[in-house]
């Protein structure tokens, strides 16, 4: 059976991959990697930081812009907490991220599409993205 | 990838974005097919009408469009529902020596005869207005044959209908689609840049190819940032006209198409835009400037005459000509879906709807990637649809929390 990725191992697959340059470091077990992510040349340009510890979930954080200044007084979509911002990008009863996946390969592309429709829902205020609410288990 | 290439690709799919979203509003704003024929169907039925009367030089008269209608232009008003549809009443057999109230009089007496169009009918000064509540209105104007023009061109009344003046519809409209029928040259080294980063089919994007050609989609805007600007205010009787923009653009693009290589549609747009004034012929006629945009399909007709009795319009022209110019190439600075939006409400009037419409082309094809699994996330240029060295597939997932 597969082992549960290490943050050291998916410090490596961030690294490595070409979708979120930037940099990061792991410390006391947990892993912290800062990238930017543009989901097309019409957006914005987003800096993100993914944070994971050993067994734990990943947790994504906008840190630039701030998305509740730019949602005004509308209430953000499909996300844990809004100061800071994390996103809640997959639903863990579905297994769409589990310890044994990379997340350069998950969480980094779901949080291109995120954002995608998180700058239509502002332009437009329709969330189509779909996803699930606590609740609808 | 080289940090410069990288910008240089991610400037040109931008453009290439702005370009796809451009033409997307014109598909919001522009008078739809069933709209138009409808419109056509309308005024076939006046002919008819026209042709079935018993005067002889009515039988013999045709009704065809002219204006936008005929050039493809036409766009929906802001405010209300009716946009124009311009017809000429040909009276082919019809003197030069015609007196033009009478001949505009053989129309309205006729029209007057039937019992639907005896009730929508409008007198103008120069035509006959019939109303389409809520659709649009048939403009009805006389013309008769120019003998004097070698081009085939008519005569059409005077705002006084004291006497004839020279046009060419006919002539214009087929002066018009040889223009719009140039194809643009877009330099082949960017083209090829583009190619090896697979960029010339990179989707998602809606639709590559314009769904019109690209001169009208520019009149289309122009047209739009004109109507915008202009409206309810009380300078709207100085808003420059249709056929000045419409003409300038046409010999604009033709140089631009024809005369230059561009690195693509963007820049070809506003080098197009931007070249509009070098064709307003200026004059100094007793120590006054004298503009001439000549209808080059027949002599003797200046569509800025108007100009020359109040020099207010030409300066309205050249504001709005800055303004529209300003509007098209600061989009390309603008970041974020939801700024862009902002700017098509703010330079072109597009309401909530028509933005909203104009925005799902960028989101749609992400959509409808992500459902059949075929989303990618490519370096540089975010989500798309055809791999690319370093891309990383979409994997399903389903988006959770309040």
């Amino acid at each position: 059976m597969a082992k549960a990725l290490s943050p050291e191992q998916q410090w490596m697959r961030l690294k490595s991959s070409p979708i979120c340059r930037g940099h990061g470091l792991v410390r006391h077990g947990e892993l912290v990697w800062d990238f930017d992510a543009q989901p097309n040349p019409l957006c914005r340009i987003y800096r993100i930081q993914i944070r994971f510890k050993r067994l734990g979930s990943p947790s994504v954080i906008v840190l630039n812009p701030n998305l509740s200044e730019l949602a005004g007084n509308r209430h953000l979509p499909h996300v844990y907490s809004s100061t800071p911002v994390h996103l809640c990008l997959h639903f863990p009863k579905n297994n769409e991220w589990t310890l044994y996946k990379s997340i350069a390969d998950t969480i980094v592309p779901w949080t291109y599409l995120w954002l995608a429709y998180f700058e239509h829902w502002l332009a437009t205020d329709e969330w189509l993205g779909g996803g699930k609410h606590p609740g609808e288990e | 990838m080289h940090g410069g290439t990288a910008a240089t690709l991610l400037v040109k799919r931008k453009k290439q974005m702005v370009v796809s979203l451009l033409d997307q509003l014109c598909q919001q704003i522009e008078v739809t097919e069933s709209q138009y024929q409808s419109a056509t169907s309308r005024y076939e039925a006046v002919g008819t009408w026209l042709a079935e009367s018993t005067s002889p030089q009515l039988t013999r008269a045709k009704i065809y469009p002219q204006g936008s209608i005929a050039l493809g232009t036409a766009i929906k008003p802001i405010g209300h529902n009716e946009f124009d549809v311009d017809l000429v009443c040909h009276f082919p057999d019809l003197p030069a020596t015609s007196n033009a109230l009478a001949v505009k009089m053989l129309i309205g007496n006729r029209l007057k005869e039937h019992g639907t169009y005896r009730g929508m009918l409008e007198e103008k000064k120069r035509c006959w207005r019939i109303n389409y509540a809520n659709e649009f209105h048939l403009d009805i104007t006389p013309s008769i044959s120019n003998p004097r023009c070698a081009q085939g061109g008519e005569l059409v009344p005077d705002k006084l209908l004291a006497q004839w003046k020279p046009t060419n519809p006919k002539g214009y409209i087929a002066k018009f689609e040889q223009y719009a029928t140039i194809q643009p040259r877009f330099y082949l080294a960017e083209a090829a840049l583009a190619k090896s980063f697979a960029d010339a089919d990179i989707a998602p994007l809606p639709d590559q190819t314009e769904s019109k050609p690209l001169l009208k989609r520019i009149i289309q805007l122009l047209k739009r940032h004109r109507d915008h600007m202009f409206v309810g205010k009380t300078r709207e009787e100085f808003a420059p006209i249709s056929v000045i923009i419409s003409t300038l653009a046409g010999w604009a693009y033709a140089k631009c198409a024809t005369q230059q290589v561009h690195s693509d549609a963007f820049d070809l747009i506003s080098a197009v835009i931007k070249e509009m004034p070098s064709f307003i012929k200026v004059e100094i006629r007793s120590g006054r400037r004298f503009y001439i945009v000549e209808n080059e399909t027949t002599a003797g007709e200046n569509f800025a005459d108007k100009w020359n009795s109040d020099e207010r319009l030409a300066a309205t022209f050249f504001e709005w000509h800055k303004d529209a110019l300003e509007s098209i190439e600061t989009l390309l600075s603008v970041e974020g879906v939801d700024n862009f939006s902002e700017s098509l409400s703010k330079s072109f009037g597009a309401n909530k709807e028509q933005v909203r419409d104009t925005v799902a082309s960028i989101i749609n094809p992400i959509s409808n990637a992500r459902i059949t699994g075929r989303l990618i996330v490519a370096p540089t240029l975010g989500l798309v649809t055809t791999p690319v060295l370093g891309s990383v597939s979409v994997p399903n997932n389903t988006f959770f929390g309040r």
